[in-house]
């Protein structure tokens, strides 16, 4: 090598180097920049960016204007008495708005009352005095440890009186206790009563849990206690009811037959809990009570803690704890009743030091209200109050940058009268004006009303202006942030680089991460690759990189961080907490054994069918392919619908047919699809196409000879299948059954209609039940998601990282046709089979949709007279509603599909054509993206992409088109790879000898030949963005509904025919587009 | 060991017709060839016989068995007969020897005699030591190896053989050829064979079947059929030929080009084409024979290739490598030829596809 090229090459190395140092520098300058903004910004004390844009500019605007009247120094210090007395004023009114003394004044005796109690409330209790945590106290009626109020304030008393008097003051206490405890607990009992009623007669079964069916050990206590009170009762009413509670009342036909007693005792205790009406068992409980309360209200009341605590127990933690706190109060109370006396005595004997207190207790003893002692309280407290936040104010204005310390004071009084919302004043005053009343100290004071234009006059500061003035306080409502604002507007707007790096703070600083994360990425590209010069080919890779970088990385980290750190250091208690509760651990099982069982399933169904439509000579193959390949593109929700209105317990149509068919006598059943059975059934039959899909695609890639050599050996087509198809496809069959896994695991919409009723809850349903339930649910939320995401990911790492790399490479050169199998006898009833498969799984399902979406009673037949119409179907089309949710769903796919397809063509060209390092890194992104559950990428962009890092799309278009292209633009990578690998490169290296520039390969040789696999890529990412339904439900808002989510309204809520039409339309467009796209790439692409 | 009788057997995929017509007797112990270019017809044959495809009409017999007709089907497994594929078809998942004793389990015989009978098998090929490796251990030419052994360790009465060494490189192609045709000299097992390269055709077997566009031109010993081609299809295909136009005058060939005339004595008359080898034009320096000048001249080592111009035509000529330094561009020469073949003219376009030199 010459030394010349060896220089030019340590001359490139160093001017990389260089750069790279330099863009080092440029990124932590950023980064530390934007840390700094970000400060400012909390300084602030508003997190919302409008807000925050208001105090700026604010700030800006009381910058000083206008000549400055020169002051005479004691001039100034008049000026600065003036401002403090003011400034400290207006603070008072500000924050404490409505409970100045002066209000105080004003207000009536309810009033005082409120206002008095949101004092002793505000104020730490240890802080309170005496006097004050007594009048607390005993609006409580008890206290944290659940002692009755009287009791405690009795042992406080005790506690401040000399040793042997509170000795004796704790003696008569016990002696009282109890002596009045047979009284208490009548009195208690006796209010208990209604409490007992008010919690049997409760309807509502979300209070209760496993849908009531722990009140059946109350329905037995009450039954029990009727039996024994009322020997010779009627139980023939109770057994009408009881009749009904469970599922399949016929298994206790021969019980029910019973004497009635009997028969009564034998049901309750022979039933199953599992399969009961938790409503029905409730009519039953208070049909049962009221009998009880009429025959034998003794027995309730010596039963009352028993059966609330049964009731308690069967109840979910916090409405069991509502109740448990009830009754307590029911005791506390009835004991603050008898303990008063005492309290009384106690109060006015001793000499407890605290005058104030034992005046408190008399006039409480004597049940006297006591309100000037109130009144002199509440003005106490506000006046305590007041000097504290004199004392605050001082020291706040003491840490005012004092270099100019009156302009700045004058800011913040302008920021204060705007946040009073004090009207401009009308009045002006002329600089020699204003000086005049600095003269004499005494006017100044008297002057105090004309503060603003005086210091407008002297040129101090400039009021706010109306607009900013009403932006800024309906930007900051609440008093503490308004605090920090105006020190913020007081310290002034600053400069615009300033400004803007306070306001765009967040950005800057994800832009430094991020500028510093590419550095070290092209440091690495560069020292693997040892070229030392920057290739655009990278810049467009970490363009791709940066993107999913910032929409789908940190939004997973984030969820990751959330869950593991609730409270600010790493622990897994969320985790322990949430798989405490039996909801979310039978969630998980529903999940797991669901998504299992549909994979088997799934796998089981598709391996033969792929086989028999690829490989043999099944009639009509080429049909049956394009029919189940059609589930596939269909809304899973709409399946669930469909399989609904099929298999619903009562007026399902096939448990109508089976019931008549096989003459059972039930009401209900004998299918029913609201159980996990129904709901694996439903995952199957939508989730085997993926299974499907793959090993059909893996079955046409494989060498056909393989199996011809199998036969020319002897083995029969069947033995071949076993011996050779099946251990070769082996790798696929796992790939597919493992998308089939996820993919019913991560589901939303078909466990969201179908488990819901029949309570069996999904992961996926818990999310976004948690989602709904404020910070502690989103807490929680987050955790399901971690534990969805994590099992998604290992068993997508396992998937293609592992048994894709033990798929044997069998594609063949020539392009031999397949060998066709000859079933010969058993052609047409294979055929027969599959066409049978076909109709029940995939057309019976659509069917129903298009016959309920043409009936008026959904109960009735289509056939019946006069239940047929076309009305749902133009009045669900003509609704504007449905329209406008079209349109977007229009929109937002084909945005989805158009870049995605862009970044599709970007990445596939990078991987396939060029060697640059670091090109699987994209890819790995896209794939991952593509495996995480819908639910997870929807609730990570909703916590990351409101502003918190800088970026607010929530509730836009923007964040929903985000999240399809996380989730579905693995699709036309795809496609788009492998009709790029199937492109030898000498047939761009051809053109490119012929003269023609990069550019124009791409255009005319390149681009017509992978045009066909860019069309479906393009088809295969629109078509399921838009129908999706999981993520936009986390993501809409009212103007960026989509198709998918308005039909799941309409279905929840409106009404099932329409609902039914519109998934018919859809489906139509779906069909339609298909076609297109067949039409378009030639047949050589559907799906 | 069987013979193959092929009985008025056509084959249209649609409507295009790739087979007319073939009438063949393939017999006991032979090495037959079928050869022809690409989309002839010879793999689909094969296809036929092996039980891949069905002929549209017509009727296929192994022995005196009717295995194709438009009643009769017998599927592959039932055909016992042995192939090897192109791609070897090797099964990846199993090893050398489950992949060579695979048609002895179907017929489910003892685990002894299958091992001897596979270790018999792939000794054959000579590939013992490597039973226990798995099919993306070995070479391109190891594979084939094990295609064979697997198709010849059930006896088969016949094995077939489709473009097995198109994938080799030509050494291997070559040694491979000779170890095939021993294998079927020992075993005295009825080969046949799809090939396109002719080399490998007269090399092999016993009798070439070349079929152009689904018809049969000519049948025969490789040696006849070299020598004695019936049509200018077949003389092309089979050696290096020149063709050039004549016109008989009486005794002699006049042609046309070249201003010389040929002696004659056949039947034809009129337009003919005349087709030389042009091993069998001899190249001197003086002498009687036909004048030209020497217009390229390319060094092969074992032979010389000399293009020869003589009046408006063109002639190619093949000598000895050894005097090679003897003509060079420029050079008068001085031909004469040893041997001809005379067809009639039927205005077949096979000369267009010659690039002129």
């Amino acid at each position: 090598m010459n030394t010349s090229h060896a220089g030019f090459d340590q001359k490139e190395k160093r001017r990389a180097r260089a750069a790279l140092a330099l863009a080092t520098v440029l990124a932590l300058l950023m980064l530390g920049l934007g840390i700094h903004g970000i400060r400012q910004h909390q300084a602030s004390g508003y997190d919302d960016a409008a807000g925050f844009a208001y105090i700026r500019k604010a700030g800006r605007e009381t910058a000083d204007t206008g000549e400055k009247v020169q002051l005479q120094p004691f001039q100034q210090e008049a000026l600065a008495l003036l401002l403090d007395s003011q400034l400290a004023e207006r603070w008072r009114e500000l924050r404490f708005r409505g409970e100045t003394i002066r209000d105080f004044e004003r207000a009536d005796s309810a009033l005082r009352a409120q206002t008095l109690q949101s004092l002793l409330r505000e104020e730490d209790s240890l802080k309170l005095g005496g006097a004050a945590s007594a009048l607390l106290l005993m609006d409580d009626q008890m206290d944290q440890d659940g002692v009755p109020a009287v009791e405690r304030l009795i042992l406080r008393v005790a506690d401040l009186l000399p040793e042997a008097q509170g000795k004796d003051l704790r003696a008569s206490l016990n002696a009282v206790k109890t002596e009045q405890s047979v009284a208490v607990e009548e009195m208690a009992l006796a209010e208990g009563r209604a409490l007992l009623g008010e919690a049997v007669a409760e309807r509502r079964l979300s209070r209760y849990l496993h849908g009531g069916q722990d009140l059946l050990l109350l329905t037995r206590a009450l039954a029990e206690l009727l039996m024994d009170a009322s020997p010779g009762e009627d139980w023939a009413p109770f057994l009408e009811l009881l009749r009904q509670v469970p599922r399949d009342a016929a298994a206790y036909e021969d019980l029910f037959a019973l004497p009635a007693e009997e028969a009564m005792s034998a049901v309750l205790a022979g039933i199953d809990p599992g399969a009961m009406s938790g409503a029905r068992l409730i009519a039953l409980n208070r049909a049962l009570y009221e009998r009880l309360l009429e025959a034998a209200p003794q027995a309730l009341d010596d039963h009352q803690a028993q059966l609330l605590n049964l009731i308690a127990d069967s109840m979910e933690a916090e409405y069991a704890q509502e109740l448990r706190l009830k009754t307590d109060l029911l005791q506390a109370r009835a004991w603050n009743q008898r303990l008063l006396p005492l309290l009384g005595e106690a109060a006015t004997s001793a000499r407890t030091g605290d005058a104030e207190l034992s005046q408190v207790l008399s006039a409480l003893a004597q049940g006297q209200p006591v309100p000037q002692l109130e009144n002199d309280l509440a003005a106490r407290l506000i006046l305590q109050r007041d000097s504290d936040t004199d004392r605050r104010i001082s020291q706040y204005l003491a840490d005012l940058p004092m270099d100019n310390a009156l302009v700045t004071k004058a800011r913040l009084l302008f920021a204060l009268d705007a946040f009073l919302q004090r009207p401009a004043p009308e009045t002006s005053l002329s600089g020699e004006e204003a000086a005049l009343l600095l003269l004499d100290l005494d006017k100044a004071t008297e002057a105090a009303d004309q503060l603003p234009q005086l210091l407008q006059a002297l040129g101090l500061a400039v009021p706010l202006q109306e607009q900013t003035a009403l932006g800024l306080r309906l930007a900051i409502r609440q008093n503490a942030p308004r605090v920090s604002a105006s020190l913020a507007i007081a310290r002034g707007g600053g400069g615009f680089l300033q400004s803007l790096i306070a306001s765009q703070g967040k950005q800057l600083a994800l832009l430094g991460a991020v500028l510093l994360i590419d550095v070290l990425l092209l440091y690495f590209f560069m020292r693997q690759s040892r070229e030392w010069r920057l290739d655009i080919k990278w810049l467009l890779v970490l363009l791709i990189v940066d993107f999913l970088l910032v929409v789908q990385v940190l939004p997973l980290l984030f969820l990751l961080y959330r869950a593991l750190t609730p409270s600010g250091s790493l622990s897994f208690v969320t985790f322990g907490r949430l798989f405490s509760y039996n909801m979310n651990r039978s969630a998980l099982y529903n999940t797991i054994v669901g998504g299992l069982s549909a994979m088997v399933l799934g796998t089981l169904l598709a391996f033969p069918l792929a086989w028999l439509v690829g490989r043999t000579n099944l009639y009509g193959k080429k049909f049956f392919r394009s029919l189940f390949v059609l589930t596939y593109m269909v809304p899973p929700y709409v399946g669930a619908m469909a399989w609904l209105r099929l298999l619903n317990p009562n007026v399902g149509t096939i448990n109508q047919f089976l019931r008549g068919f096989f003459g059972l006598g039930s009401t209900a059943g004998p299918i029913n699809i609201y159980s996990l059975g129904g709901l694996v059934w439903v995952l199957t039959t939508f989730y085997y196409p993926y299974a499907f899909i793959t090993i059909s695609r893996a079955m046409e890639k494989m060498d056909p000879s393989l199996e011809e050599a199998s036969r020319v050996s002897g083995a029969s087509p069947f033995i071949t299948l076993i011996k050779v198809t099946l251990p070769i496809m082996t790798p696929s069959l796992i790939a597919g059954a493992l998308l089939v896994f996820v993919s019913a695991a991560s589901c939303y919409g078909i466990p969201s209609i179908i488990g819901a009723p029949g309570r069996v809850h999904t992961v996926t349903t818990r999310i976004i039940e948690y989602y709904g339930r404020g910070t502690q649910g989103l807490n929680d939320a987050t955790g399901l998601a971690v534990f969805l995401m994590v099992m998604a990911i290992l068993i997508l790492y396992l998937s293609d990282f592992v048994v894709a790399r033990k798929q044997y490479i069998t594609v063949s050169g020539k392009s031999t046709r397949p060998n066709i199998v000859d079933l010969r006898s058993w052609r047409l009833p294979l055929t027969i089979l599959v066409t049978l498969f076909a109709l029940f799984i995939v057309i019976l399902p659509f069917f129903t949709i298009l016959t309920t979406s043409l009936k008026i009673d959904v109960g009735k037949s289509v056939l019946e007279a006069g239940n047929f119409t076309l009305n749902q179907w133009t009045t669900i089309f003509s609704r504007s509603e449905t329209i406008d949710s079209l349109k977007n769903s229009l929109i937002f796919a084909t945005v989805a599909a158009t870049v995605g397809i862009l970044v599709a063509i970007t990445m596939s060209y990078l991987m396939q054509r060029t060697r640059i390092r670091g090109r699987k890194l994209p890819d790995f992104l896209i794939t991952l993206g593509s495996g995480s559950p819908s639910v997870v990428i929807a609730l990570g962009l909703i916590m990351t992409m409101q502003g918190r890092f800088g970026i607010n799309i929530y509730n836009t278009a923007y964040i929903i088109i985000v999240a399809y292209l996380i989730k579905y633009m693995m699709m036309g990578m795809r496609t788009v790879t492998s009709a790029i690998s199937q492109i030898h490169v000498s047939l761009e290296e051809s053109s490119q000898v012929s003269g023609a520039s990069w550019l124009t390969t791409m255009r005319r040789i390149t681009g017509p030949l992978i045009f066909p696999s860019i069309a479906a890529g393009w088809f295969l990412i629109f078509i399921p963005c838009f129908y999706e339904l999981s993520m936009t439900t986390l993501l809409y808002s009212n103007t960026t509904k989509t198709i998918g989510f308005q039909l799941y309204e309409y279905w929840t809520y409106t009404s099932q025919p329409q609902a039914s039409a519109l998934a018919f339309g859809i489906l139509l467009i779906v069909i339609l587009i298909n076609q297109l796209l067949s039409r378009l790439t030639r047949g050589s692409f559907t799906i | 060991m069987s013979s193959v009788t092929i009985r008025d057997v056509t084959k249209s995929f649609g409507t295009t017709q790739v087979l007319s017509c073939f009438n063949e007797v393939f017999r006991d112990g032979e090495f037959v060839t079928l050869l022809g270019p690409s989309g002839c017809g010879k793999t689909t044959m094969l296809r036929m016989i092996a039980g891949f495809e069905k002929p549209t009409s017509g009727e296929i017999y192994i022995d005196d068995t009717l295995v194709s007709s438009d009643k009769v089907f017998l599927p592959p497994e039932k055909r016992g007969v042995g192939m090897v594929f192109q791609s070897y078809a090797v099964w990846p998942h199993m090893d050398v020897f489950q992949n060579v004793a695979y048609p002895l389990t179907i017929q489910k015989l003892n685990k002894a005699s299958i091992r001897e009978r596979a270790d018999r098998a792939l000794g054959i090929v000579h590939l013992g030591r490597y039973k226990d490796r798995y099919p993306n251990q070995l070479s391109g030419g190891q594979q084939q190896r094990v295609a064979l052994a697997r198709a010849l360790v059930a006896e088969p009465k016949l094995l077939l053989l489709d473009e097995p060494l198109s994938n080799l490189d030509a050494k291997l192609r070559e040694s491979m050829r000779f170890e095939i045709k021993e294998i079927q000299r020992k075993l005295g097992v009825t080969v046949i064979y799809v090939t396109h390269d002719q080399t490998e055709a007269m090399a092999m077997s016993d009798r070439i079947f070349l079929i152009h566009q689904g018809v049969v031109q000519q049948v025969d010993e490789p040696e006849r059929i070299y020598r004695e081609p019936v049509n200018q299809f077949v003389a092309d295909f089979l050696g290096k030929v020149d063709f050039f136009k004549g016109q008989v005058e009486g005794n002699a060939i006049r042609l046309v080009d070249m201003d010389i005339s040929l002696p004659y004595e056949g039947p034809r008359t009129g337009a003919v084409e005349v087709a030389v080898r042009p091993e069998n034009i001899s190249i001197s320096k003086e002498g009687p024979g036909i004048k030209g000048l020497v217009t390229a001249a390319y060094y092969l080592g074992d032979v010389s290739d000399y293009r020869v111009r003589v009046g408006n035509s063109s002639l190619r000529v093949i000598a000895d490598g050894r005097g090679y330094r003897q003509f060079k561009p420029g050079d008068e020469a001085t031909l004469t030829l040893l041997e001809f073949l005379v067809y009639d003219d039927d205005g077949s376009l096979d000369e267009q596809l010659k690039i002129q030199t």
